[in-house]
């Protein structure tokens, strides 16, 4: 398909001259324009006036919705190939919402049908002006499914008694069941030439179909039997029973062009009928505006045209509203006539606007030939058509897709069949929103576990082994109905051992105030247990959904903890925050057993803390070469942590100790902020140079403070208090250094003892397993 | 030139007032030296503002006070240990520290780090914490700029 030059080259569209423009377009995209709106009109010109008969009412005004609303929806449009005008599932509505108002207010069924024209312009322009196109989002695609196929069975029904050539009175009709009833009984007195013509119609335009698909079908098939019904004399008035109606017979099509009237709802406004077309007016907007978003979009994905949608809005809307001065009815984007003309090689909006001429054209000059269309013949192309929208394969797709969906389309289904038409779209958005509202009425509750190798690994809710800490995981929505009764499920993951509940709520949405009532029950259920909570993951919408409603302090601010980058982090954080409330929990209880701490305070020693690998250093070295060491120890030890030089006397004794905080001090000695302030490198490297040179002893502090190979933990942690450095010293009992272990070592150690005091703690179910927090790396 | 930003991370712990001493060093340790960069706790009030750096030597300090009161029976050690683990980490918080700002030059922060034992000093960029400076990487930087291009004069490296 050749891509449109608007598409091709927007650039020219958009900064070119207009003269330029119009001559690009003349040289270029006229002609496919041209011929694409000839294709459309072919199609159109039938379709027309056989979907003006959907309505109820005379062809010529499925004409008249063929011209102008095409026209103004193209010019005020955004998409190239959308061809606006009377379409089968708004005309169905149009019927079901006018049938019955015509006897009861007394008003001219086109009157009322101009009306309700207006006022579904008027509701798509204000969607489009207030960019409410969203609305439409709404209609699910099992309701679209669904109400179409309703739809073609009603009109299909509907149209059984023009195709056999029998008149039902009009206080017969209604629902469709009855119509159809009333036909059946009355099938003795069908029109056997009606019914010839009607048959003829369906199967050669399903021949058509399937072995000319190019071929106007429609255009042919009625041209040709309009001939046939005139030649023989079938449409000929007089002939009683046996008379074939045709166009004529509703009402005469004459070769004018003056349609424009201002509708009686201005003139004379009947409030009551206006309020009734309301609703109406409202479903008919809605379902416009799907069908028309549909096509465009769909043919729109092929082209790569980015539409605007609350443009195209605004401009259906125009279109319906200033058609309603014109005869015309609903209007709506059309799936076929839109891909015949994408198909037929359109390439801008003015191939609507052609084919909207040429059935103008066809009004003006073959108008008077129209009204020899047998009624039969338009019901029989109504009934093909009618036959299409009941889609097989998408409504076997969308059944196929699962429960939810079956209820949905078949709801729809059943609502399109037995209620008003404009009801059973609002009742298939019901049913979606209702059962869009049961599935997410449960959030997915989960439980994580910590692993010693892969962090957290997630169990079924409820399956996770009997831990003190419970790690719960809500995701999904938590509105009013999916915050009933989640406290008391949640209730469930508790186990004897537990002592703290780890919330993490990192994916939970639409948090309300009913999901707040809950965490706040939730909260006082497990303080009545002793049973402490911590929640985390929490973003910054449940951050201000807390404090607004007073439970950040009920909580209290050390047990929140709020999501962050990092995967987990929060959950970490939380999970360390419960095994401290866990610890202190236990450090209350002083009876309880202590062996446990005080293996590890015992065996922990120096020698499982102490690193072999350390700076050593003999004492007549300077500054530079320290510090040399040092920066190449950090680099390949790959530590930002202070590191220690220790000197050693030739004997290999332990004298000294000096470390970067030192050596730091040593080379800004005399040097104030302010006047460091003023410095250059060059200037400083020139400050720093001569104290480089110094002697280490000088800066060097005495390495009185070390621990031998078997110094216990409690000894170590005592030590390091006094010890002025960040390393401390393992010597033999000859003085000689053995080896060193900093701080980090320290902690190590440190976390041992946690480690024993709740393994012990944790008997007899299986000791926790508290991992190491992992400090984001560099 | 070389500014404080550059030497500055934003990897580091943070952590809320109310937590315990047991908790910071659950959140501290890690069993690799690979990952033990910036053992440096940033603790932070209700309200998110920074209230100072612990370091673990902080944490080592208090353990080690409590032990020295707690003379030499191990069932003391034991409840001066867990003293010190229940002990707020706000209260650790070194208080000595000097704040760096983003745009600090090498002299400054040299300066800065020179006036306390601190391993880290905070970053601001006007009243925002932005992150946390190692003095090993002021060391580093000093070593460039002091050392780089000499280590033929050093005796002691081979070549």
């Amino acid at each position: 398909m050749t891509q449109s030059t608007e598409a091709a080259d927007p650039e020219r569209a958009t900064s070119a001259s207009p003269l330029r423009r119009v001559s690009n377009y003349i040289r270029e995209d006229l002609r496919p324009d041209a011929i694409a709106g000839l294709t459309v009109a072919v199609m159109g010109v039938p379709q027309g006036m056989a979907y003006a008969l959907i309505a109820g009412l005379p062809p010529i005004y499925g004409l008249y919705t063929s011209i102008i609303p095409t026209i103004i929806a193209a010019v005020f449009g955004s998409s190239r190939h959308l061809v606006t005008g009377p379409t089968n599932a708004m005309c169905m509505i149009i019927l079901s919402l006018t049938a019955s108002l015509q006897n009861r207010y007394g008003v001219n069924l086109i009157e009322i049908v101009l009306a309700l024209t207006f006022l579904t312009g008027l509701f798509q322009l204000v969607f489009g002006i207030f960019k409410l196109g969203g609305i439409v989002k709404y209609v699910s695609n099992s309701v679209i499914v669904g109400f179409t196929a309703g739809a073609g069975i009603l009109i299909a029904a509907n149209q059984i008694k023009s195709l056999i050539g029998v008149s039902i009175p009009e206080s017969q009709g209604g629902h469709f069941l009855v119509t159809i009833w009333a036909t059946l009984t009355r099938f003795h007195q069908a029109n056997p030439y009606a019914f010839l013509l009607g048959a003829l119609t369906i199967l050669l335009l399903i021949a058509f179909r399937r072995y000319a698909p190019k071929v106007p079908g429609s255009l042919i098939v009625l041209v040709a039997l309009s001939f046939v019904a005139g030649l023989a004399g079938w449409s000929e008035p007089g002939r009683g029973d046996s008379h074939v109606k045709i166009v004529r017979d509703i009402q005469e099509i004459t070769p004018s062009f003056d349609i424009f009237s201002v509708p009686q709802m201005f003139l004379r406004p009947n409030l009551d009928l206006i309020r009734e077309l309301i609703g109406g007016a409202l479903a008919l907007a809605i379902l416009g505006l799907v069908e028309s978003t549909s096509i465009s979009r769909a043919i729109a994905s092929a082209t790569g045209q980015r539409l605007d949608f609350n443009r195209e809005f605004a401009a259906q809307g125009i279109a319906k509203m200033v058609s309603s001065f014109c005869h015309c009815f609903v209007s709506s984007g059309s799936f076929t006539r839109s891909a015949a003309n994408h198909q037929a090689g359109a390439r801008t909006r003015a191939a609507a606007v052609f084919s909207a001429v040429y059935t103008a054209i066809v009004l003006v000059a073959f108008g008077p030939f129209a009204n020899y269309i047998p009624l039969s013949c338009l019901a029989g192309i109504i009934m093909v058509t009618a036959v299409t929208m009941i889609q097989k394969d998408r409504l076997s797709m969308t059944w196929k897709s699962g429960r939810n969906s079956q209820i949905v389309v078949g709801g729809t289904l059943a609502a399109t069949l037995l209620m008003p038409l404009e009801t059973a779209v609002f009742v298939g958005v019901l049913l979606s929103i209702v059962i869009l509202l049961r599935v997410t009425s449960k959030p997915d509750l989960t439980q994580l576990v910590q692993h010693s190798e892969y962090g957290f690994e997630e169990v079924p809710f409820n399956r996770a082994a009997p831990e003190p800490v419970a790690i719960i995981n809500l995701e999904g929505d938590l509105h009013f109905a999916a915050a009933e009764d989640l406290d008391y499920e949640l209730l469930q993951a508790l186990k004897p051992e537990t002592r703290v509940v780890v919330l993490r709520m990192k994916r939970l949405r639409a948090v309300g105030s009913s999901a707040m009532a809950m965490l706040d029950h939730f909260h006082a259920l497990l303080n009545a247990r002793g049973i402490h909570l911590v929640v985390c993951g929490i973003e910054e919408e449940m951050s201000k959904v807390l404090t607004g409603s007073g439970l950040r302090k009920l909580i209290g601010e050390q047990n929140i903890f709020y999501a962050d980058n990092r995967i987990f982090q929060s959950t970490e954080l939380a999970l360390a925050r419960a095994m401290g409330i866990v610890e202190m929990q236990r450090s209350t209880n002083e009876t309880e057993s202590r062996d446990s701490l005080r293996e590890t305070l015992v065996l922990t020693t120096a020698a499982d803390l102490m690193q072999k690998r350390c700076l050593r250093f003999g004492e007549g070295h300077q500054v530079r070469e320290a510090m040399w060491l040092i920066s190449q120890f950090q680099k390949r030890m790959n530590t930002a942590h202070p590191q220690s030089v220790f000197l050693q006397s030739r004997e290999g004794k332990l004298t000294a100790e000096l470390d970067t905080p030192a050596i730091l001090k040593h080379l800004a000695k005399g040097l104030t902020t302010t006047d460091a302030a003023g410095l250059s490198e060059d200037a400083l490297a020139r400050s720093i140079e001569p104290r480089l040179f110094d002697d280490i002893r000088k800066i060097a502090r005495p390495a009185d403070i070390t621990v031998k190979f078997d110094s216990p933990l409690s000894e170590v942690l005592w030590r390091a208090s006094q010890n002025r450095f960040r390393s401390m010293p393992v010597s033999d009992a000859h003085g000689r250094l053995c080896g060193a272990f900093d701080e980090v070592a320290m902690l190590r150690g440190l976390t041992k003892l946690l480690h024993a005091d709740q393994a012990k703690h944790s008997a007899p179910a299986a000791p926790i397993k508290v991992n190491p927090i992992q400090v984001p790396l560099t | 030139m070389i500014r404080a930003n550059q030497l500055a991370t934003a990897k580091f712990v943070r952590i809320g007032s109310g937590h315990s001493t047991a908790e910071a060093v659950g959140i501290a340790f890690d069993p690799t030296a690979s990952t033990l960069r910036e053992i440096v706790i940033v603790v932070l009030d209700n309200e998110g503002n920074v209230l100072g750096l612990v370091e673990p030597r902080d944490i080592l300090e208090n353990l080690g006070t409590e032990l020295a009161q707690a003379g030499n029976e191990s069932d003391t050690q034991i409840t001066a240990i867990r003293r010190g683990l229940a002990t707020p980490v706000v209260d650790l918080i070194r208080r000595d520290v000097p704040r760096a700002e983003a745009n600090d030059t090498l002299a400054v922060l040299l300066s800065k780090s020179a006036q306390s034992e601190a391993a880290y000093l905070p970053m601001f960029d006007g009243a925002l914490f932005v992150g946390v400076i190692p003095v090993t990487a002021i060391f580093d930087a000093i070593c460039q700029l002091t050392l780089s291009g000499r280590t033929g004069d050093i005796p002691f490296l081979d070549p």
